[in-house]
């Protein structure tokens, strides 16, 4: 009844029909074209140019930054830094948040709330605070060295402030909640009647989170993961202010060509660069996921 | 193993409380081998609890349990070896069907050797071994939800409620092809339910539950025609309660006045001339004449309302202020009753229960 009807009314309503749900993405594309799209493409048009020491950036069309990025051991050493830093604070922070989702999820019943907020609160904190924050937990006169030291644990401060180790510290309480709340609600999504299954079939409780709980987690894993790898490859504060020199990142790198060596074209390409590595790992954990949690789709 | 009249399962004196609820008080069951036993109850009446209290999900307070002649009442559920299918089935997404049902076994050290192809022969569902649950209609994943509770050999197959989510034809279908299943294989079975007919048509013996406490145990015929309390006769089939004066008494026979002109007979002795007495008639007990009958001599009641059912009729008949609930066989052969007609109510003496019955638990 309702299908005649549709197919006799009016031709303007059907064509209405098609086109009405897309004005929904109107005022987000208002705001992302001129402001993220074109800046973008201006960026990559830059990456094709050619810096002069006197010139400055000179207008060209050419692959020459790029193959000097991925080809001169300075700009590789970066890379490999940064990618290695990223996988390290993603696998760690996804590590660290596993079982502490699996508690909220599972046990938490009226302290919910205020965990899920414990979990929030930091992102409602500048992270130059946090930074801030590190500083005086790690410093070679700091906090947990004091404690160390008094403890008779130590006999000389731990180096962590402007070294590999804080940066990588501070990376993962920056990045944790991102790893907990995909977790966390991949694990509450979980039914009840899924563990009582596995346990009436034979499973010990061991048995239960390894056949069970863990593998339906995996999504939550790989957007936690994908979060963190994302977030932690183009940090620039952290590496900035509490890392080294002599362990250098792109981010930092990046700002550095484009101010202090006057080398736009060089920075617009090392950026362009970045973007690439997040999109090629994001689309090899979904490929993955597909792969090997064929089911994820559908649930 | 066990002597043929053995105990599959015994429960003994069990209570459970959450908090300051009393969901299954000093309940006692014992299963035979083989026998096929629904908790019947409306919600809350503890009969999810009494199977979770088997199946280990949860502990009792007090009493025990035992399962083929061994104390279970405190061993953690994954070493019961009872199968449980869940109200939702409870599949786990992440597996194929076959997956599902070799994973008891598997997880339990037993041999997996044609295992999937017998159980997916016994539950007809050959052809979906390589889905995923997703991919399954409601009536296919019950039938992997047996097929995998099945695998394990389980001492008792426990049901909760494993028909509600099915449509009503196919549950039908399904209870029907479970039940010659489950008696061919010979496995003791445990059926929750708060559907009467789904409890009539599958067991054996019927435990109807209320507060957290079995009212009355026995087959699907001694609980509906010989109810043991007023809760019992209440929840099963659909009925009317009465209550009138006695008028006359002989021997065991009690002449009850519920109308001007209806006075029924009941079988309840030592009652007082004029007590006030309270009885229960079943709808289908409840015939509609014409004529005066020798129940309902005179002052006719009015038919308020009459629905066709299909196999009968359903009339309410108002009499002296008095709904009363008739459920006719509806025969293509006979005027049925419509809105608006006088008729005389015809009730059976032995159709009427004596609900309150002072000093005699009934």
């Amino acid at each position: 009844m309702t299908q005649a009807v549709r197919r006799s009314g009016p031709v303007a309503a059907m064509r209405w029909d098609g086109w009405l749900p897309w004005l929904w993405l109107l005022p987000a594309t208002i705001v992302l074209a001129p402001f993220f799209f074109m800046p973008l493409l201006l960026l990559f048009r830059n990456s094709l140019n050619r810096d002069d020491a006197v010139a400055l950036m000179v207008p060209d069309f050419t692959a020459a930054n790029y193959i000097k990025a991925l080809t001169d051991p300075f700009y590789l050493e970066l890379f490999s830094n940064t990618i290695g830093a990223a996988l390290l604070v993603a696998i760690t922070a996804t590590v660290i948040a596993y079982p502490f989702a699996f508690f909220i999820a599972r046990y938490a019943r009226r302290s919910l709330s205020l965990v899920i907020w414990a979990v929030y609160m930091p992102l409602f904190v500048s992270v130059i605070v946090r930074v801030f924050g590190w500083m005086i937990m790690l410093a070679d006169s700091g906090l947990l060295n004091n404690l160390l030291l008094r403890a008779g644990i130590l006999a000389t401060p731990l180096r962590l402030l402007f070294e590999v180790d804080g940066m990588l510290i501070g990376m993962i309480h920056r990045y944790l909640p991102l790893a907990i709340l995909p977790l966390f609600n991949a694990i509450q999504k979980i039914p009840d009647e899924l563990y009582r299954a596995s346990s009436n079939l034979g499973a010990t409780p061991v048995g239960v989170i390894r056949d069970v709980v863990f593998p339906l987690s995996i999504p939550g894993v790989a957007i936690g993961l994908q979060l963190v790898f994302a977030g932690a490859l183009s940090d620039f504060v952290l590496p900035q202010i509490l890392g080294s020199s002599r362990f250098r990142m792109l981010a930092p790198a990046i700002y550095t060509e484009a101010t202090t060596n006057m080398s736009v074209a060089m920075a617009a390409a090392l950026a362009v660069l970045m973007l690439v590595f997040i999109i090629i790992t994001l689309a090899a954990v979904s490929v993955l996921l597909r792969r090997f949690a064929p089911w994820a789709r559908s649930v | 193993m066990h002597a043929p009249a053995a105990n599959a399962l015994k429960i003994d004196g069990v209570s459970k409380s959450f908090n300051d609820v009393h969901a299954v008080k000093s309940c006692s069951l014992e299963v035979r081998q083989g026998e096929i036993i629904s908790l019947l109850g409306a919600s809350g009446c503890g009969k999810t609890t009494l199977l979770n209290l088997i199946a280990g999900f949860e502990l009792p307070d007090s009493g025990t349990i035992q399962l083929g002649g061994r104390d279970i009442t405190v061993v953690p559920p994954h070493q019961r070896r009872t199968g449980m299918v869940f109200q939702h089935y409870a599949l786990f997404p992440h597996m194929t069907v076959q997956e599902n049902i070799l994973y008891g076994p598997k997880v339990q050290g037993a041999s997996i050797e044609g295992l999937a192809a017998e159980m997916a022969g016994l539950l007809k569902i050959e052809a979906l071994l390589q889905r995923y649950p997703s991919q399954l209609s409601g009536g296919q994943r019950q039938r992997v939800a047996v097929a995998r509770a099945l695998a394990v050999k389980p001492e008792i197959l426990l049901l909760d409620e494993a028909f509600s989510a099915l449509d009503r034809n196919l549950r039908e279908e399904m209870q029907i092809e479970l039940s010659l299943l489950l008696r061919r294989l010979g496995i003791t079975t445990i059926l929750v339910t708060h559907d009467q007919r789904e409890a009539f048509s599958l067991s054996d013996r019927i435990a109807v539950m209320d507060g957290g406490q079995i009212g009355q145990i026995g087959s699907a015929k001694e609980v509906y025609r010989q109810p043991a309390s007023s809760f019992v006769f209440g929840f099963l089939g659909s009925s009317n309660r009465m209550s009138g004066s006695v008028v006359a008494r002989n021997n065991a026979v009690t002449d009850l006045r519920i109308a001007e002109g209806l006075i029924l007979r009941c079988n309840a002795p030592g009652r007082a001339l004029g007590s006030e007495m309270c009885v229960g008639v079943r709808a289908e007990s409840v015939q509609l004449a014409r004529q005066p009958t020798a129940v309902h001599r005179s002052h006719p009641a009015t038919v308020s309302l009459a629905t066709f059912l299909g196999q009968t009729v359903r009339s309410v008949v108002q009499i002296e202020g008095l709904s009363v609930v008739s459920e006719t066989i509806a025969a293509a052969d006979i005027e049925l009753p419509v809105a608006g007609d006088l008729v005389f109510l015809d009730i059976a003496e032995t159709a009427v229960h004596v609900l309150d019955n002072p000093g005699v638990p009934l």
